[in-house]
């Protein structure tokens, strides 16, 4: 019972955060945060769900700028770096991250991050972070959180995927879109080879979102104002128009003089 | 707009974790804001505000009266000043889309006009987007409030239509589509450092 409140509880908070702009995301949360306070585990639940803002971290001891979320947060409300940690899964996966944000995003301002961690024996949950920020232009951010559970039973390792992007355009416009995404690979591949598996499905995801939001959601917007301001224009009648008027009369005169001598 | 039942259901679920309801009074304020948007009203005892009220109707008709939208005018004297609230709604439940157009004028007894057009837009199927554009207009002097009104009104419905245009360069700036190389990306680690090898050893 009581984690059936708790789901409907966060489903409320969701639906409220997903009400309002999401570049007041931070804002909101704060206040439902507060909300919460008095209800630790629903609190903790609706902080797995967030992943936005991102923030940018420059550490002393680190080359390069890394991503913090509540996902590398640590106790002391400080954050893991990616760079710090001696996890050579992860640290291949931020060499492979880090190509493919050149790749996409450039080598200016972006910034991405890989977090991996051990859930149980088998089980591993990735985090991979990206961030593209530029002055009079926006901000690109995106989240993906993939659960890989190996099955010993069937010989299976299946791939959860659960992708979200957080746009901003010009400081008016802001976008937020997800996806869940889940395939399969045999137990035969490493721990090393996952990026194989998961990699193109995050490039794939990534691409779909940014040109559904390009094509499909984003013009609405343009289309809601559109229909609410909108100058009545007389109607005017063209001469195609009067001449189709003119042959329904003369159909229905005809019409009308057939029927009489029927009777 | 049209979204006030739904927070409340929302915003009942989270006070009913900590056992507690959402305050009536807050809740009567709200609907009360929300009602008073669509309301429209005239200072019945100064002329000029009558005569101005008349016009921007007329206005308000001519440009915010398509199907399935609500407008209201608000004009008041306050301080020799004529204050002008034009407001529009649109509310597409069905498509899950909503949007507004709020604009505040003052018109002073100089005939100074100036004010803020506020236009809003969400829609939350498939993705949650929302258009939030606030924008300032004069102080000019002027003969024809309400032509000027028109023409300021249109100048923000020209800005928005012009942010939609360069929204595609915008989203290609930030995340291209196709890397330059029109190649997708090799995921196999081994192969990147190979190529990073062979550019160091070609550099060298």
């Amino acid at each position: 019972m009581e984690s059936t409140q708790e789901s409907s509880t966060i489903k409320a908070a969701l639906n409220i955060l997903r009400r309002a702009p999401p570049a007041d995301t931070e804002n909101h949360l704060l206040n439902l945060q507060k909300l919460l306070s008095e209800n630790p585990d629903a609190l903790a639940e609706l902080n797995r769900h967030i992943h936005f803002p991102l923030q940018t971290i420059t550490d002393d001891g680190d080359d390069e700028p890394f991503l913090a979320c509540s996902w590398n947060r640590l106790k002391d409300d400080t954050f893991q770096s990616p760079f710090s940690d001696d996890n050579t899964i992860q640290a291949h996966a931020n060499e492979l991250w880090k190509t493919y944000k050149q790749l996409y995003y450039g080598n200016g301002n972006a910034v991405s991050s890989v977090y991996v961690k051990d859930e149980s024996e088998n089980r591993t949950s990735y985090c991979f972070l990206l961030q593209n920020k530029k002055m009079d232009v926006g901000e690109w951010n995106s989240a993906h959180i993939v659960n890989v559970n190996p099955n010993t039973t069937t010989g299976v390792t299946t791939f959860c995927i659960q992708s979200n992007i957080m746009l901003s355009l010009g400081g008016d416009i802001s976008a937020h879109i997800s996806k869940e995404t889940t395939t399969t690979a045999t137990n035969s591949i490493t721990a090393f080879q996952y990026m194989e598996t998961i990699g193109p499905i995050l490039e794939r995801v990534e691409t779909e979102l940014r040109l559904q939001l390009e094509n499909v959601h984003l013009p609405k917007l343009q289309n809601v104002i559109a229909k609410t301001r909108r100058k009545n224009m007389p109607k005017i009648k063209t001469i195609g128009m009067t001449h189709t008027d003119m042959l329904n009369q003369a159909v229905l005169a005809r019409n009308a003089v057939l029927q009489k001598k029927e009777k | 707009p049209g979204q006030l039942p739904s927070l409340e259901e929302d915003f009942q679920a989270i006070f009913a974790a900590n056992g507690d309801t959402i305050p009536e009074d807050w809740l009567e304020q709200v609907r009360a804001e929300t009602t008073k948007a669509t309301t429209s009203s005239y200072d019945a005892t100064t002329p000029k505000a009558m005569e101005l009220y008349e016009k921007l109707k007329q206005y308000q008709s001519d440009f915010y009266s398509s199907k399935g939208v609500v407008s209201a005018l608000v004009v008041e004297e306050k301080a020799d000043n004529l204050v002008v609230r034009t407001y529009a709604e649109q509310n597409d439940t069905a498509n899950c889309q909503a949007g507004s157009w709020t604009a505040d004028w003052t018109v002073s007894s100089s005939q100074q006009v100036k004010g803020t057009v506020k236009i809003h837009a969400f829609c939350h199927e498939g993705a949650t987007v929302q258009l939030l554009s606030s924008r300032e207009f004069g102080p000019l002097t002027i003969t024809n409030v309400v032509t000027q009104i028109e023409e300021w009104d249109q100048e923000a419905m020209d800005s928005i239509r012009e942010m939609n245009d360069n929204m595609g360069d915008k989203l290609k700036s930030l995340r291209r589509v196709m890397p330059v190389t029109r190649t997708k990306m090799n995921w196999n680690v081994e192969g990147h450092r190979m190529v990073q090898l062979l550019g160091n050893t070609s550099k060298k």
